[in-house]
């Protein structure tokens, strides 16, 4: 058991004298307060709606309740909003040509973005070959059909290949094909 | 029973009952709240949110343990709710809280400490929320072990060894030795 389990008053003073003589009024309130605070609950309470029916709201028989006395101010509470002069906001039909216009520049962007995607899909240049097929001109060295190319056409490197047209690659295909069927037909 | 207790059970003297307890509880209730907190305004908050959730609550409390233990109960749960909360929000953490509290304090208009009563509220502000709250109900409410032990539902030695540790601490800071 800790000895200061039965600590008395004195003996808390004695052993820690400094927090014991320190004055315990240093909070104050604002004049009146106190009066007023008791009202102000009573008027969170009857604003929270429970007050007035004994703190009990109504059950209903389906499981679902109403704040007391709901039904009973529903008529008034109606009414009240009926008879105040709410101005009415309308929705300007002016403003339709934004809508239109937004319309057609998505429509506009969605055209633009299928027709690259068909672009894309159509390139049949070697460079874009060997882009598509993610095979470096290294990897083309160990297929037959490229090894022969190379054969003859000597000089050719990467750069040159890469820089190679369409109808540059199909014109020597045509020649080389004419050779192969020269020599062995 | 409580006589209080018995018109608070009785639904023709329930607002009036309601009303009496409000008046007789309000400056212990607010007190608490308002050391655990210290701004004026948030107390006056929490005090009002701890007696309408005893209104609320009514119907619920035994009367097992008396009214101004329930409310003390209530007012505990209600400030320690809203320091974390606080905090969470604010994502500041304890030690800068204590350490700005000094000039928060020069500059409340409800606050009338000299330096050294500030020193302890800093001091009680570095404490954790639930030693905070034993330290002020036994320090400055005088509550004794058994009311506290109620309050918080903690243990009557654990309650005191919780008041030994946090006196043992505000001393040292006084004193510069922490």
């Amino acid at each position: 058991m800790n000895r200061f389990e039965h600590y008395t008053d004195e003996d808390w003073k004695r052993e820690f004298p400094l927090l014991f003589s320190i004055p315990r009024d240093d909070f104050r309130v604002p004049e009146g307060y106190f009066e007023g605070f008791e009202k102000q609950v009573l008027n969170r309470s009857i604003s929270d709606s429970t007050f007035m029916a004994g703190g009990k709201e109504q059950p209903a028989e389906d499981g679902f309740s109403t704040p007391p006395d709901f039904f009973g101010s529903m008529h008034d509470e109606i009414m009240k909003e009926v008879a105040r002069d709410t101005p009415v906001r309308t929705i300007s039909r002016k403003r339709t040509w934004v809508y239109w216009a937004a319309a057609a520049c998505i429509l506009g962007l969605v055209s633009w973005w299928t027709l690259m995607r068909e672009q894309d899909k159509k390139c049949v240049t070697f460079a874009c070959l060997l882009e598509q097929t993610h095979l470096s001109t290294e990897d083309l060295m160990f297929i037959e059909e490229t090894d022969l190319i190379l054969e003859n056409t000597g000089e050719l490197d990467e750069t040159d290949m890469l820089e190679l047209s369409d109808d540059e690659l199909l014109e020597y295909l045509d020649d080389d094909l004419e050779q192969l069927l020269d020599e062995n037909w | 029973m409580d006589e209080l207790l018995i018109r608070l059970r009785n639904p023709h003297e329930r607002e009036r009952a309601f009303s009496d307890m409000v008046k007789k509880y309000q400056q212990s209730v607010y007190y608490f709240v308002r050391r655990m907190v210290v701004d004026h305004d948030d107390a006056n908050d929490v005090a009002q949110n701890v007696f309408i959730k005893a209104w609320k609550g009514l119907d619920g409390f035994r009367g097992d343990a008396q009214l101004s233990t329930w409310l003390y109960r209530i007012a505990h749960n209600e400030s320690v709710s809203f320091i974390q909360r606080e905090q969470r929000i604010a994502g500041i953490s304890l030690d800068r809280i204590a350490h700005e509290l000094p000039s928060t304090l020069r500059a409340d208009k409800h606050y009338s400490g000299d330096e050294i009563q500030m020193k302890l509220q800093t001091a009680i502000a570095l404490l954790p929320e639930k030693q905070k709250a034993v330290f002020i109900m036994k320090y400055y409410d005088d509550k004794t072990y058994d009311e506290m032990s109620a309050i918080t539902g903690t243990s009557v030695g654990a309650l005191k060894a919780s008041y030994h540790h946090a006196v043992k601490k505000i001393e040292q800071f006084l004193r510069g030795e922490e």
